[in-house]
Formats: C-alpha cells, sequence, structure tokens
C-alpha cells in the first residue's frame, strides 16, 4: 500500500498532465463551493434576512424573530421558557405528565422517555407555544 | 456536521458553561468537532437571553487553551516514542522532516496563530510544536492570542446573528473549504518555491 501511495505520488511529481488534472479538480471543486455559496447566500436573502438587518438587530427583535415553528427536537423546555418567555411551569401543566427532569430535558429525549412519536410531540409544542403567543 | 452538531445541541443547553469548556477542550485536544459553530451557537443563545455572553467567551477560550496545552505537552513527551511504535520511526529520521520540524521550531507565530481557526489544523500544528519542540512560551503566547481571536470572532458573529446561526455557520464552513481548496491548489502549483525556501532556511541555521 505504502510502495502503492509512494508510486503515485513519484508519477504526480514527474507527469506535468497528471498535476494540470490535479489543479483542474481542485479548481472544479472550488467553483462548485463558489456556486453553493453564492446560493446560500440567495436563499438568506429571499428569507428577507438582509446583511444589515442581520447584524444590527437589537437583542429584543432577536428574541422574537424565534417564531414556535422554529422550536426543534433538541430543545430543552428550560431554553424554550426563556426564549418564549413562558412561565416555568406552563409546558409541564399543558403535557399533564411528571418528568422529574422538567425542565432540563431535551424535547426528543422526553418524546423518547414517554414513548411518544417525536414528530407529533414537537408538533404539539410548537403548537402549545404558538397559543400562549397569541 | 449540522445533524452532528444537533446531537451536542441539548448537552450545550443543559450543561452550559461545562459543556463549552469540555467541547472546545477536547476539540482542541483530539476530536475534530468544529468549535466555532458550538461557539456561534452558544452566542446566539446569549443574544436570546440564555447565556452569559462574558461566560461563553471565558469557558471557550479557557477550554481551548487547555486542550491546546494538553496536546502540545502529550506530543511533546510521548509523541516521537509513540509514532516510533507504530512504525513511523522512518519518517521522524528522514531528512525532510527535520527540515520541516527546524523551520517550525524557528519561526512558529503566524503558524500556530493561524491554525487555531481550522479544527484540522489546529490538531495538526498542536502535534508539530510538541513534536519540534518548539519554546514553550512562544508556544503559549501566540497559541493564546490565536484562541482569544478565534473565540472572539466567533462568539461575535453568534451574537450578531442571533436566531439565523445555523445558515451563517453553513456559510463560514463553506468559506473555509473554499480557502483549503485555494491553498491547496497554491501548494500544488508552488510546491517547489515552498520546499526550497524550507530547505534554505534550514540549511542556513545548520551550515
Amino acid at each position: 500500500m505504502k510502495e502503492k501511495i509512494r508510486k503515485l505520488y513519484v508519477y504526480i511529481e514527474r507527469n506535468v498532465w497528471s498535476q494540470a488534472v490535479l489543479l483542474l479538480i481542485v479548481v472544479l471543486f472550488a467553483l462548485l463551493e463558489i456556486q453553493a455559496i453564492s446560493e446560500e447566500i440567495r436563499n438568506l436573502k429571499q428569507e428577507n434576512y438582509s446583511e444589515s438587518s442581520i447584524l444590527w438587530q437589537n437583542s429584543h427583535t432577536r428574541t422574537l424573530s424565534l417564531q414556535p415553528e422554529d422550536i426543534e427536537a433538541w430543545m430543552t423546555f428550560s431554553y424554550i421558557n426563556t426564549v418564549f418567555d413562558l412561565p416555568s411551569d406552563y409546558l409541564e401543566k399543558v403535557l399533564g405528565v411528571r418528568e422529574d427532569n422538567y425542565p432540563y430535558i431535551s424535547i426528543a429525549r422526553f418524546a423518547r422517555r414517554h414513548h411518544l412519536a417525536s414528530d407529533q410531540f414537537l408538533f404539539f409544542i410548537q403548537n402549545v407555544v404558538a397559543d400562549y403567543s397569541k | 456536521m449540522i445533524h452532528f452538531i444537533e446531537l451536542l445541541l441539548p448537552y450545550l443547553l443543559l450543561y452550559k458553561y461545562w459543556a463549552i469548556f469540555s467541547i472546545t477542550f477536547f476539540a482542541a485536544l483530539i476530536l475534530p468537532i468544529p468549535p466555532g459553530i458550538l461557539l456561534m451557537a452558544s452566542s446566539a443563545f446569549a443574544s436570546q437571553g440564555y447565556f452569559s455572553l462574558e461566560w461563553v467567551i471565558l469557558a471557550g477560550i479557557l477550554g481551548n487553551i487547555a486542550g491546546d496545552n494538553v496536546g502540545y505537552f502529550l506530543a511533546w513527551k510521548y509523541g516521537k516514542p509513540v509514532l516510533r511504535k507504530i512504525g513511523f520511526g522512518k519518517v521522524l529520521e528522514n531528512e525532510k522532516y527535520k527540515n520541516i520540524e527546524k523551520r517550525i521550531r524557528k519561526s512558529p507565530g503566524a503558524l500556530i496563530f493561524f491554525s487555531r481557526f481550522e479544527v484540522f489544523s489546529n490538531l495538526a500544528v498542536n502535534l508539530m510544536s510538541g513534536l519540534g519542540r518548539v519554546p514553550y512560551r512562544k508556544y503559549l503566547f501566540y497559541e493564546a492570542i490565536g484562541e482569544i481571536f478565534q473565540v472572539a470572532l466567533y462568539c461575535s458573529i453568534g451574537y450578531l446573528v442571533g436566531d439565523n446561526w445555523e445558515e451563517i455557520s453553513t456559510l463560514i464552513g463553506r468559506f473555509l473549504l473554499l480557502i483549503i481548496l485555494v491553498a491547496f491548489g497554491v501548494v500544488v502549483i508552488f510546491r517547489k518555491r515552498i520546499w526550497r525556501s524550507i530547505t534554505k532556511d534550514s540549511n542556513e541555521n545548520n551550515p
């Protein structure tokens, strides 16, 4: 194996064409990256995040910009309570399930522990938070 | 990568600054986890009021510096014996490798500083600095400054972009990959000149 790698290295070192091909591959990857970056920027713009609004929002508007539908399974109840300014026992009461680790447990782990379908449970939490926000 | 990060995020939210310290420590020591994304996420959580930005920065800097230093000392003390045991003895005796070592020992500043911004280069430079016996004070100086800059950069981006940290971190990841590709291309084109400058410098030191 080592010998094969050494031979390949020597071949590339001596053969100008193989160096050109190597460079071409690098350039192609770089171009693909540039294209992906421009697409990412375009997507960000489409979501109405102009550069200035992303960078210079104050912390209050930033907090409000997180919507209930942005809640994800990795988030803990404690985090959701803080970000959406919910009373600390609000979700516990709505869920009606006693959980020793509440609110220091993620949505995904809570769903696993109580044998709930993760997606449906996440959707339920999003709705409950949206109801409170109204 | 973002899916892998999502596995760590619940622990970040649960154990807060201890999680930041542990993740940055192990990322600097041995695991190629991109701590920049997690620092950005933590700072975004700080902008939402869940974390304190000062503590995020402090935990990030301390974790990174501790991990780097442990990696450096392990490489210094056990690096060469372990590499010899696993069959890299010939590489260590190779003249080319010795030249690279001398070069790093002579002027490690920029290399150590800039390598802090990318996880693989960070691990590689810690290892090379330990193996190459870069003077500790010199190493600590550039390493600490590099880590402070790195943590401050990612934390300020995370704090400023807030909820959009996931999109921005993807964008930064793509930019970093582009920079690596360009650097690779430059090395391929100018490799002979680069090699000549390395050997010339070390030959000047050892006539």
